[in-house]
């Protein structure tokens, strides 16, 4: 994706308002997609899209441009993902599988298979869940997942492995 | 981009982006204080907690009795108008009983004894 040279030319200049007016315009829609792929559920999405906004504004006084936004807004909108999946992990166990809400959810149009996939899913440790996520639905090439999560592509190549055989598990058991 | 499988509530975009662009104005009403300034909050608060803690104490304090509390002219009054003289033990005799004028040191003292005494004490002395 080729961004404007202006941006940079702002974020030189610390026109921060103008630039993340129109990192907004611009990326709200991919983003909150990929937020909602890796969350599954849209109020996640929702809440994952706010924050990573937020942290972005904060943050952008402190971006240096070395990769292009879309990159640096990606990465905040995974890490805000994590610690989403990470509660809502740890809520599950307190009140039982908070994905089995996901049929729940009006804005799932998903079948009974999808929603079982992501019932699997959900029982993954949270890293192992984003890196499945990213390479079976978006189909993300190694070394552009090994940028946004700054984990070497054999890391993230073992860790895939490991997901696809504990959902495959999953299916054989059920 | 198409993602049959989850929809979004009507309008959510347009809407969303124009919450999103509210946010320089919300966040920037908050301002964070460098770290440096934490650590002088933090001192000034222990200072202050230290200071009114050792007032507290010693507000609170019973007070003891001490010669720094009486000023000296009551002293002086006190002592002369007791019977507590320069002579303090003098107090509980009766005048009669004090009859120094048939005092002789030869009846109180056996002089042999009395040798023996300033001769072992006084070389200790020299």
């Amino acid at each position: 994706m080729v961004e404007p040279q202006e941006w940079k030319e702002w974020l030189r200049q610390k026109r921060f308002e103008l630039l993340f007016n129109a990192l907004v315009d611009q990326f709200t829609e991919p983003l909150y997609w990929q937020a909602r792929k890796l969350v599954a559920r849209h109020d996640l999405a929702d809440d994952v899209l706010q924050d990573s906004f937020i942290s972005a504004w904060k943050a952008l006084p402190k971006f240096k441009g070395e990769s292009n936004f879309y990159t640096w807004l990606f990465r905040i909108v995974c890490n805000q993902s994590f610690a989403s999946l990470k509660k809502e992990k740890r809520y599950a166990k307190i009140e039982g599988n908070s994905l089995a809400a996901l049929n729940d959810d009006p804005f799932f149009n998903g079948d009974k298979a999808l929603a079982d996939l992501h019932k699997a899913i959900a029982a993954l440790p949270v890293k192992q869940q984003i890196v499945f996520k990213l390479r079976y639905f978006d189909e993300m090439p190694y070394h552009e997942m090994s940028k946004v999560l700054e984990t070497s592509e054999g890391a993230l190549k073992a860790s895939y492995h490991h997901a696809k055989e504990k959902i495959k598990k999953s299916f054989q058991l059920n | 981009m198409n993602n049959p499988e989850y929809n979004i509530p009507e309008d959510y975009f347009a809407k969303k982006k124009i919450a999103l662009k509210q946010i320089p104005h919300r966040e920037n009403k908050v301002i964070k204080m460098p770290r440096w300034h934490n650590s002088l909050a933090i001192a000034a608060s222990l200072s202050l907690l230290i200071v009114a803690g050792i007032y507290y104490f010693n507000y609170n304090r019973p007070e003891e009795a001490n010669l720094n509390m009486v000023s000296e002219a009551a002293l002086d009054d006190f002592i002369s108008d007791s019977p507590y003289s320069a002579y303090p033990e003098t107090f509980l005799l009766e005048e009669e009983a004090i009859d120094l004028s048939d005092l002789d040191s030869e009846q109180l003292f056996d002089e042999e004894q009395l040798d023996n005494y300033l001769n072992q004490y006084t070389n200790e002395f020299l």
